[in-house]
């Protein structure tokens, strides 16, 4: 699972990475090429500066000694002049001879291309249409409104919309004039006379300028290599703290995952604990321990279970042992084998019951009881139970008081009822107070019929009643042996359970003990 | 020898006291913990044999009563509860040995047997006394090596008297020694079976080692 988590988180961390990386890239690569058109622009404007109108005369005047860098050279600059129609006027001598492409007609005032310059390097060239500025023989030294007339006329070529369309018309009015034009080359000086009758003042010259990219491309590359490293140093960073983290966040499974492997049958009493857990796991753990508290206690349950089945066993075992021993020592003594005989008839039979009990309750827990059910007459039922015991009754002047709802039945296993009920009875007798009254009841109820069984008891105490159903739990152990093991009130239970009737013990006055069970 | 066995399983206590009597002992049986308190500080056994889980009150609690009485009754626990710590704690209150349910009735004698002996402080489990040799252990007497068959009333009268050597013992102690509480036999039967034994073991009444004191009763020298 932490390398799903960490693998999700870094992909995800990839692509934004990617993302940012790339706007980022994309914007600072513009800017720079922004910056850097701007100022290729503004080299070329200086160029409007080399024009001049007057009249009907214009002059393009260029140095070379002014402007070294279009000399031929490392790292020259290149830039040509032209005519609407295309016509060269100038050339840089750094293109010795060769063109920069221009394109006719311009598709605006200023355009931007990539090209390949004479000299094999990249670079970049602008494209620049103007009119040539206007020297105001009438007002020479108003430089400020000169100034603002050449920018207003370059500012208006530029942001007029209608340039295109008006650029159309001039051309064709160009187009029709050009060749009526006298150009006349005197060193560095250009002179285009327009003859009169043509507005000069609509012809407008190209300017292509061009520098080399490389220190930009160099730039940008580096730019870009620059974001892309460190985007993967942050994405190598971060996998290494999600990783990180992720094995700390997920350690205390790891711990939680060591001590379950170390839990067994044998070493229940274990419980799992981690150190400062985190808030998620706390409940887990608690749930997880509490767990472990009830399988420890079920486990305790059991182990105590077959402890006290073979201890309850080891009495019944002895007698028939010694008796068996004795008998056999001195078998003429006719008269006591007899007996012994007896005695261990008896016992075998007592031992039958306790394994028959055990059964029963094992059937029980297993789920592999079986339930006949038949409409029983339950005062019947509870008279028979009655007679069973009248010797032991007897014998300790227990009286018993029947009081019974007539005709009343119930549809149930018969003889699992009658194990209930005689265990009830049974018990009632042996734990009453001699000269003490048993009282048994029927009663109906909204439900159904409500059977109960009541006696005087001197011994038992309210703690006691949490353990009355426990197996082979006895208030008196000294009273072991015989038909007491403590195995009655928990087959009661189980029985019960198994018929789905509803049990209910009760110390009423602190020393009447109450069994109700309801039938439905 | 004397043996109190309180017990509270009726079938147990019937086969024991059947089998020990048999032996030869003088046995007598109780079920029930008070009473067999009463019984232990009332009367004088060589051993006790003590259950633990009894109506009445327990076991352990007996025993600890009685130590504190003084009484340095032998006490052999038998029980069912077999845990080391049920043992130690039995021991450790003053029982003299333990032993667990389902026993052997052959290793519950022999262990009875070792502690009656104790009582004497015998550990050479032979007696001599003349040409006669009785060895309390294998419950055996040889005269001049030969083997004498004894029934075990005659064995049990030798034996006390051998154990009590040059002790005179009355008619009655004898009676007591070799029968219980139960048994209606009275003195004569302890004549009468005084002058069988002597026949048994040797020259009739006179060169016998079991030796009359008139109006007293009888010794071994």
């Amino acid at each position: 699972m932490r390398t799903n988590l960490t693998v999700r988180i870094l992909i995800g961390t990839f692509a934004v990475l990617l993302l940012a990386g790339l706007m980022l890239g994309m914007t600072i690569h513009k800017r720079v090429l922004n910056e850097f058109d701007i100022a290729l622009e503004a080299k070329a404007k200086t160029f409007v500066m080399l024009t001049e109108r007057e009249g009907q005369e214009l002059e393009f005047e260029f140095s070379h000694e002014a402007m070294p860098e279009f000399k031929l050279g490392k790292n020259a600059e290149f830039f040509q002049a032209f005519l609407a129609d295309g016509t060269v006027l100038v050339r840089s001598e750094s293109l010795a001879g060769s063109d920069l492409g221009v394109m006719i007609p311009p598709r605006s005032r200023r355009d931007f291309r990539n090209l390949r310059l004479p000299d094999g390097r990249p670079g970049r060239a602008i494209q620049l249409s103007f009119w040539p500025r206007v020297e105001d023989e009438e007002d020479p030294d108003d430089d400020s409104s000169d100034s603002s007339d050449e920018e207003a006329t370059l500012d208006e070529a530029d942001d007029s919309t209608s340039d295109t369309v008006g650029e159309e018309d001039a051309d064709d009015e160009e187009g029709a004039i050009i060749s009526d034009l006298v150009i006349t080359k005197s060193g560095d000086e250009i002179k285009i006379l327009v003859p009169d009758g043509i507005n000069a003042e609509s012809l407008s010259i190209i300017v292509v300028m061009a520098r080399g990219r490389q220190r930009l491309n160099a730039m940008l590359l580096s730019l870009h290599l620059t974001l892309a490293f460190t985007d993967l140093v942050i994405l190598a960073f971060i996998g290494f703290l999600v990783r990180r983290a992720v094995r700390d966040g997920l350690q205390p499974i790891d711990q939680i995952n060591e001590q379950l492997n170390r839990i067994g049958p044998e070493a229940l009493d274990n419980r799992v604990s981690v150190v400062k857990p985190p808030e998620e796991l706390q409940t887990i753990l608690s749930a997880l321990n509490g767990m472990l508290d009830r399988l420890e206690r079920a486990f305790d349950r059991e182990r105590r279970f077959s402890s006290n089945v073979a201890h309850e066993l080891r009495t019944p075992v002895s007698e028939l042992r010694t008796a068996c021993e004795v008998g056999g020592k001195w078998p003429d003594d006719r008269e006591s084998v007899q007996q012994f005989f007896a005695d261990i008839h008896e016992t075998a039979l007592q031992m039958e019951r306790i394994v028959s009990n055990l059964l029963t309750l094992s059937r029980c827990d297993n789920g592999t009881a079986t339930v006949t059910l038949e409409d029983i007459q339950l005062e019947l039922l509870i008279q028979q139970c009655l007679d069973r015991v009248t010797t032991d009754a007897e014998a300790k002047e227990v009286r018993f008081n029947l009081r019974v709802e007539p005709d009343a039945e119930v549809c149930t296993d018969r003889e699992k009822l009658e194990i209930i009920v005689q265990n009830l009875i049974d018990n009632a007798v042996t734990y009453a107070i001699p000269g003490s009254v048993v009282n048994c009841a029927i009663d109906g109820t909204d439900s159904g019929f409500e059977l109960v069984v009541e006696n005087q008891a001197a011994e038992i105490t309210r703690g006691d009643l949490e353990n009355i159903f426990d197996r082979f739990w006895q208030k008196d152990p000294s009273r072991s042996g015989g038909d007491h093991v403590g195995l009655g009130l928990s087959i009661v239970k189980a029985l019960c359970e198994l018929l789905r009737i509803n049990i209910h013990i009760e110390l009423k006055d602190e020393s009447t003990f109450q069994v109700r069970m309801a039938f439905t | 020898m004397r043996i109190l066995i309180v017990e509270d399983s009726e079938k147990l206590l019937r086969a024991l006291g059947r089998g020990l009597r048999k032996m030869g002992y003088s046995v007598d049986l109780v079920s029930d913990g008070n009473e067999g308190y009463d019984y232990a500080r009332l009367n004088d056994y060589d051993v006790i044999v003590l259950d633990l889980l009894l109506p009445g009150m327990d076991g352990l609690t007996l025993l600890t009563k009685l130590r504190k009485l003084g009484n340095e009754t032998h006490v052999l626990i038998l029980s069912a509860k077999d845990q080391v710590e049920d043992r130690v704690k039995g021991l450790e209150l003053g029982a003299d040995d333990y032993m667990i349910k389902p026993f052997s009735f052959e290793e519950l004698c022999a262990r009875l047997n070792t502690l009656v002996r104790r009582r004497y402080e015998k550990k050479n489990p032979e007696h001599i006394v003349g040409p006669v040799t009785i060895n309390t252990a294998a419950r055996q007497v040889r005269l001049n090596n030969d083997i004498v068959n004894l029934t075990p009333g005659e064995y049990a009268i030798l034996e006390c008297l051998t154990l009590n050597r040059g002790q005179v013992l009355s008619k009655e102690q004898i009676l007591d020694s070799v029968h219980d509480c139960d048994s209606f036999a009275g003195p004569n039967v302890v004549e009468v079976m005084v002058c069988t034994l002597r026949k048994k073991i040797g020259n009739g009444n006179t060169g016998s080692i079991i030796r009359t004191r008139r109006g007293y009763g009888y010794y071994v020298e």
